[in-house]
C-alpha cells in the first residue's frame, strides 16, 4: 500500500501534503533490503580511489539507480521550493522580533540571510565576527581542527561583490554569506581532511564532497573543519584518545560530553563561532551532540544526502545532515545538500527533493501558531508521567503540540522492537567498517589509534551472523512501517539507535534545560532535547512539528555564556582520555 | 528472540585468543606490533584481545543464537537483489505482449 492510499484527510493549515504520504512503503522496504544485501555497488568512497571520479555507469542523475529499485509511488516531478515565500516570511519575522544586525554571530542563518538581502549586513562582516569568536574562544572549546580564515575572508568578499552586482541571476544563493563548519571526515578540496585518525593525518582531497560543493554553490562559506571522534566513533578525541572538544554549555568541565561524534560541529554552532554546521550520523552522531548543546539536528532518510566524498564508517548507515540553530536553518542546509548524485547510488531513484523551506516556516505566530499538516504524534506510555522537572518539560511539550493542532497518540513499541534494536543486532554494522579499511589494518593496526577495537571486532563476525543482523534491520523496518507509522506520523524516540539502523529520519531540538547535577557538581543549565522519528522521507513533517514548537517557545534561542578567564587559564591542562576498550564500547 | 547461547564446554581465554589471532593472521592483520600491556598506549595487545574476547563471548554468540521471527523478516524480491533479473523480466513481458 502506498501511504497516500489510506484516505485520511490531508488538507492542513499549510495545504498540500508532505512527501511521507506519497512514498510506497513496500518499495522502500525492498530498496533497503537491496542495500543491506550489499548490492549498493560502487560505494561512494573507496580507500584506493580517494580522488576517483564517479563511474559513468554508477547511475544517472534524476533517474533510477541501476543497483537499487525506485521508491516512487507517484510520478517523479521536480519540486521548486518557494524561496520567495520563505524569505518574505523570514523578513516579516525579523521585522516583528526587531533582531538587529549589530551582533552578526548571534543571528540564525535565516535572520542573517534577511539582513544580507536587505543590505544591512555583509558576508564579510558576518565572517569576521565568527572568525573573531573562533580566535577568542576555540583555545578553550577546541571545536576546530582547521580554521580556513584566508579562504573564508576571500570568499566573503566575492559574495559581497556578487550581491552588490545583483547576485548571480539576480537571486543570491540560499546560503549566501552564511559561515559554516564541516565535519573533518568530509572531503574539502585543498584542506586537510583527517577524520581525527592517524591514517588521514596528511590527507588533502583534491575535490570537495558533493555536499560541500553544494553548500558552497549556494553561497555558504566554509570557516573550518571540526573535531570529531576518531573515524567517527565517539566524542571528539585525538587519534590517541585525548579528549579535545568540550560542551559549549560546560566549558570548564570536560566530563560533560559535547556529544559525539560530530562534537566540534555542535560546539562551533552552540558557541556562535559559525552560524550552522554539518555532521554525519551512523549511531547518534548528529542527534546526540545537537541535543547535548541545545541545537536542532536533523538526520535525513538514508540516501537523501550524498555520501560521495565522506570517509565511511558504515556505508549502509552513514547519514550526513545539518546541526543548526532552529528548524528554518536546518531546512536551508538540507534544501541545499539533498538530492541525487551520480557518485552515490543510494541517492538515485528517490522521490524528488521537496520544499523543506515551506515545511519549516511556522504557520501563524507565537501561541496562535498551528501545525502545517494534520499530524499524529506517537508518544510512549508514561513518557510524560512523573513529578520531576523532566516530566514537566515533557508535559509542556505535549501541551504545546496539542494546542497547535497535533493529535497525541499513545503508542507502545511493537513486540520485538527492543530486541531488534539491541546491541546484539547492532553489531552487524561492524564488518562494514572493517572491509574498506583492510589495507590499513594490514599495513599497521597502530594507524587506528584508540579506535582499533571495533575494526578488529568487525573481522570476527561470521558471514551468517552478519546476514542475520541485516535481516533484523529489515524486520525492524517492517515493524516501523506496519505498526508504528500506521498509527502515527511522527514518533517520540528514547534514543537514536532503531532509526539509525533502518535509515529513517530523526530530528532533535531543545525543550528546556536540566540542572546538570548528574555530574556531581552543579554546572548550571544544560540543554534537554527531545528526539522525533519520521516515516521514510518524513523530513518535511519533522521540520513542521519542530517549527510549531519553536514558534511557541524560545528554548532554541538560548545561548551559553562564553568561557571566562578561568577557562582560558586551563587551555593546556589535560582533559582526560578514553582507552581502547571504552571507545569500542561507546563506538557508533 | 535472542535465546541464551549454548556454551557447551567453556572456552578459555587462551583458546579464544588463539582463535582471534589466527583469524586476524588469515586476514593479514598483525596485533604483535602493539605493546603487550601498556594502559597509557592508545591500544595494546592485552586490551584489544580482551575487548575481542568479550565481543565474541557476548555479542557474536548471542547473534549466532538469535532466531528471527519469520513473519517479521520480509522476503527480499530477487529483482531487488539482482536488478538484471528485473530487466530480464521486463524484456520477457515485452516479448509476450507482441
Amino acid at each position: 500500500l502506498s501511504v497516500g492510499e489510506r484516505g485520511r484527510p490531508e488538507a492542513g493549515a499549510g495545504g498540500g501534503e508532505p512527501q511521507d504520504r506519497q512514498v510506497d512503503r513496500r518499495a522502500f522496504l525492498s530498496r533497503i533490503g537491496a542495500l543491506t544485501a550489499g548490492v549498493a555497488a560502487g560505494a561512494a568512497w573507496r580507500p584506493d580511489a580517494l580522488h576517483a571520479e564517479p563511474s559513468p555507469d554508477a547511475g544517472r542523475l534524476d533517474g533510477v539507480s541501476p543497483h537499487l529499485p525506485p521508491v516512487h509511488a507517484v510520478a517523479s516531478r521536480q519540486v521548486r521550493p518557494d524561496v520567495e515565500a520563505f524569505w518574505r516570511a523570514a523578513a516579516d519575522a525579523v521585522r516583528r522580533s526587531g533582531v538587529p544586525a549589530t551582533e552578526p554571530e548571534a543571528l540564525t542563518a535565516w535572520e542573517a540571510g534577511v539582513h544580507i538581502r536587505a543590505g544591512r549586513l555583509s558576508a564579510s562582516r558576518l565572517v569576521d565576527a565568527c572568525l573573531n569568536r573562533a580566535a577568542q574562544l576555540d583555545g578553550v572549546l577546541k571545536a576546530f581542527n582547521t580554521v580556513t580564515e584566508v579562504s573564508a575572508r576571500n570568499r566573503a568578499r566575492e559574495i559581497d561583490a556578487g550581491l552588490a552586482a545583483g547576485g548571480v541571476g539576480g537571486e543570491p544563493g540560499l546560503l549566501a554569506g552564511i559561515p559554516l563548519a564541516i565535519k573533518d571526515n568530509v572531503h574539502t578540496a585543498g584542506v586537510r581532511t583527517t577524520a581525527n585518525a592517524h591514517m588521514f593525518r596528511d590527507f588533502v582531497p583534491v575535490e570537495d564532497a558533493t555536499l560541500v560543493a553544494r553548500l558552497q554553490e549556494a553561497g555558504g562559506i566554509v570557516l573550518g573543519k571540526t573535531q570529531m571522534g576518531p573515524l567517527a566513533t565517539t566524542r571528539a578525541l585525538t587519534p590517541d584518545g585525548e579528549i579535545t572538544t568540550v560542551n559549549a554549555w560546560a566549558p570548564d568541565d570536560p566530563r560533560v560530553s559535547p556529544g559525539g561524534s560530530s562534537s566540534g560541529s555542535a560546539t562551533s554552532v552552540a558557541a556562535r563561532m559559525v552560524t550552522s554546521s554539518m555532521g554525519t550520523q551512523t549511531g547518534g552522531s548528529i542527534t546526540v551532540p545537537a541535543s547535548s548543546q541545545g541545537l536542532t539536528g536533523l538526520k535525513p532518510t538514508m540516501g537523501r544526502v550524498s555520501l560521495r566524498g565522506v570517509i565511511p564508517l558504515t556505508y549502509t548507515r552513514d547519514h550526513p545532515g545539518p546541526l543548526a540553530r532552529d528548524a528554518r536553518d536546518a531546512a536551508l542546509l538540507l534544501q541545499v545538500m539533498a538530492g541525487p548524485d551520480p557518485g552515490d547510488p543510494r541517492t538515485l531513484g528517490l522521490p524528488p527533493v521537496p520544499d523543506y523551506l515551506t515545511a519549516s516556516t511556522p504557520v501563524g505566530e507565537g501561541s496562535t501558531s498551528r501545525v502545517r499538516w494534520p499530524t499524529r504524534l506517537g508518544v510512549p506510555p508514561g513518557w510524560a508521567e512523573g513529578s520531576d522537572a523532566a516530566s514537566e518539560r515533557r508535559r509542556a511539550f505535549l501541551s504545546a503540540m496539542r494546542e497547535g493542532g497535533v493529535e497525541i497518540v499513545e503508542l507502545a513499541l511493537p513486540a520485538g522492537w527492543s530486541e531488534l534494536a539491541s546491541g546484539t543486532f547492532n553489531a552487524g554494522r561492524l564488518p562494514e567498517r572493517s572491509e574498506p579499511f583492510l589495507p590499513w589494518l594490514r599495513e599497521d593496526v597502530r594507524l587506528f589509534g584508540v579506535a582499533l577495537s571495533s575494526w578488529i571486532q568487525g573481522l570476527l563476525l561470521s558471514g551468517d551472523e552478519y546476514l542475520k543482523a541485516q535481516r533484523a534491520r529489515l524486520a525492524l523496518l517492517r515493524l516501523a512501517l506496519d505498526e508504528v507509522f500506521d498509527r502515527c506520523d511522527v514518533v517520540i524516540q528514547g534514543n537514536h539507535l532503531a532509526f539509525d539502523m533502518i535509515g529513517l529520519p530523526l530530528i532533535t531540538f531543545p525543550i528546556g534545560f536540566r540542572d546538570g547535577s548528574e555530574w556531581g557538581t552543579y554546572l548550571g543549565p544544560l540543554p534537554d532535547g527531545v528526539i522525533l522519528g519520521g516515516a521514510p522521507f518524513g523530513e518535511e513533517r519533522l521540520l513542521a512539528v519542530t517549527a510549531l514548537w519553536q514558534a511557541r517557545t524560545g528554548h532554541h534561542r538560548a545561548r551559553p555564556a562564553d568561557p571566562g578567564p578561568q577557562s582560558s587559564a586551563r587551555v593546556d591542562e589535560p582533559r582526560g582520555r578514553m582507552g581502547v576498550e571504552e571507545v569500542a564500547d561507546q563506538s557508533e | 528472540m535472542i535465546p541464551e547461547p549454548s556454551q557447551g564446554d567453556p572456552i578459555s581465554d587462551e583458546e579464544l585468543d588463539r582463535f582471534i589471532e589466527l583469524r586476524l593472521r588469515m586476514a593479514g592483520v598483525d596485533l604483535s606490533v602493539l605493546p603487550e600491556d601498556d594502559s597509557s598506549a592508545p591500544a595494546d595487545r592485552l586490551r584489544v584481545l580482551r575487548s575481542a574476547r568479550n565481543f565474541l563471548r557476548n555479542t557474536a554468540s548471542a547473534l549466532s543464537a538469535a532466531e528471527l521471527d519469520p513473519q517479521l523478516v520480509p522476503p527480499i524480491p530477487s529483482t531487488a537483489v539482482y536488478p538484471y533479473l528485473a530487466a530480464a523480466d521486463a524484456a520477457g513481458e515485452d516479448e509476450e505482449s507482441r
